[in-house]
């Protein structure tokens, strides 16, 4: 601590260590007179304010979108198997049951790592078209909190659709999605979802995507409908 | 450590809802809820990201930092603590941190701020943040105020602030005499400082 400075050398300093500006020795110095001056303490409030105004001062940018589903995607991702000291487990007891505890987790992951991977092919087959902007998806009913994001250039007639937190159906029923053109509809496939309410659709339209206004999925009969039969469980504008 | 008081002093005005609502997420998330996790980042994922693109200058560095302080969230290695104010300031305050710590790691230059005002900007801070956009107000405005300060002032301060330079590391940056920066920072803080409070005594 140093001892013996004069007033206004502290007073100096509030500004710069509101703004974390202040070197370690400053800083200590600083938070030591603190503890003893109200009247700095009251500067250092001030000065805080300001700070805290100036963490608002940027100029607003959008995120990309689709980046909450990239969070929902890395938050399901599986947890690596652990780590073994195979040469550790020869000297304890109960090796062979350890043995097979570990073969049966790494089979497990395997397996669950291939269902992962098969997804993750068929959208990386597309990965062209996911390097563009999406169009995020909505429900309308907000009775759920699902959501949809859709990939595809407007002069292409392919897309990528995406969704998430659907719920399961049963059996006799499906997920249908629809290009939208005004009062047409055009059927875009029909798909169904897993456990996690996760699916994947390849929507391959007659004409450039360009050209309609909105994709809309609706639940239909098993093997899909003409045209839809029960309103929009999750939609948005292309 | 998450807390259920919701900071009174400071009154909210309208727009900015969200604190009661914010709490309660933050408790679901606490308490492993995955959708309240994801409800956080729809809200303040903008916000998050504003912080670290003014930082950085990099969209993909920035996507990266604004992933991982919501992953920090979720797995307690952040935690906020509502006694100390607003969950969004909290949350700049992290980024701009952790935005510091990338900027710094891989070397890379600071960047001039943009001062010009956007005329579209009122609209946008409402879609952009559905929460706090009054604060998002005042703040645009004390962006025009930098840009009133001399060159020299507003460039010091910014580097003190958006990019984490100490006295020491700005004299260095600046090629300056120790004494001139402290000087230099000293003014130009307290000149931002005075006409902030003077547009707010007018506005009142």
């Amino acid at each position: 601590m140093m001892e013996g400075r004069e007033h206004s050398w502290y007073e100096e300093l509030v500004p710069a260590y509101a703004l974390g500006a202040a070197d370690e020795a400053e800083r200590r110095s600083l938070e030591a007179h603190l503890r003893l001056c109200p009247e700095c303490r009251g500067r250092a409030a001030e000065y805080g304010e300001l700070q805290d105004a100036l963490l608002y001062s940027p100029p607003p940018v959008q995120a990309r979108a689709g980046l909450t589903e990239d969070l929902r995607m890395r938050l399901r991702a599986p947890a690596p198997p652990p780590r073994v000291s195979w040469w550790r487990s020869l000297l304890q007891p109960g090796f062979a049951l350890a043995v097979a505890a570990v073969a049966l987790l790494v089979i497990t992951n395997v397996y669950w790592a291939g269902r992962t991977a098969q997804a993750e092919r068929e959208v990386a087959a597309l990965a062209q078209l996911t390097q563009g902007p999406g169009i995020v998806l909505d429900t309308p009913s907000g009775d759920y909190h699902a959501s949809g994001i859709v990939y595809a250039q407007p002069a292409g007639n392919v897309a990528l659709l995406c969704v998430y937190d659907l719920p399961s159906l049963e059996a006799s029923k499906t997920y249908q999605a629809w290009l939208i053109q005004g009062d047409i509809r055009v059927s875009g496939g029909t798909f169904r979802v897993d456990e996690n309410g996760y699916g994947v659709l390849l929507i391959q339209a007659d004409k450039p995507l360009g050209e309609f206004d909105g994709l809309g999925i609706t639940v239909e009969p098993a093997g899909g409908s003409p045209a839809p039969t029960t309103p929009r469980v999750m939609g948005g504008s292309l | 450590m998450l807390g259920t008081e919701v900071r009174s002093s400071g009154a909210s005005p309208a727009g900015e809802q969200g604190t009661d609502e914010d709490l309660v997420l933050l408790q679901r998330v606490a308490e492993g809820d995955q959708d309240a996790l994801l409800r956080l980042h729809k809200r303040y994922a903008n916000l998050v990201y504003t912080m670290a693109w003014r930082v950085l200058g990099d969209a993909g560095k920035a996507e990266e930092v604004t992933q991982d302080i919501f992953l920090k969230l979720w797995q307690k290695s952040q935690r906020y603590d509502a006694n100390r104010g607003r969950f969004s300031t909290w949350l700049l305050s992290v980024t701009r941190f952790a935005a510091i710590d990338v900027l710094r790691r891989e070397g890379r230059r600071p960047r001039e701020t943009q001062l010009e005002r956007d005329d579209d900007i009122a609209p946008a801070l409402e879609r952009l943040f559905p929460t706090d956009h009054a604060a998002w107000e005042r703040g645009q405005h004390l962006r025009l105020l930098l840009g009133q300060l001399p060159a020299e002032q507003r460039q010091i301060v910014e580097l003190a602030f958006f990019w984490g330079m100490t006295h020491t590391e700005l004299a260095e940056h600046l090629g300056l005499p120790l004494g001139t920066v402290k000087g230099r920072l000293r003014l130009g803080i307290e000149k931002l400082r005075v006409l902030w409070m003077d547009e707010k005594s007018v506005r009142r």
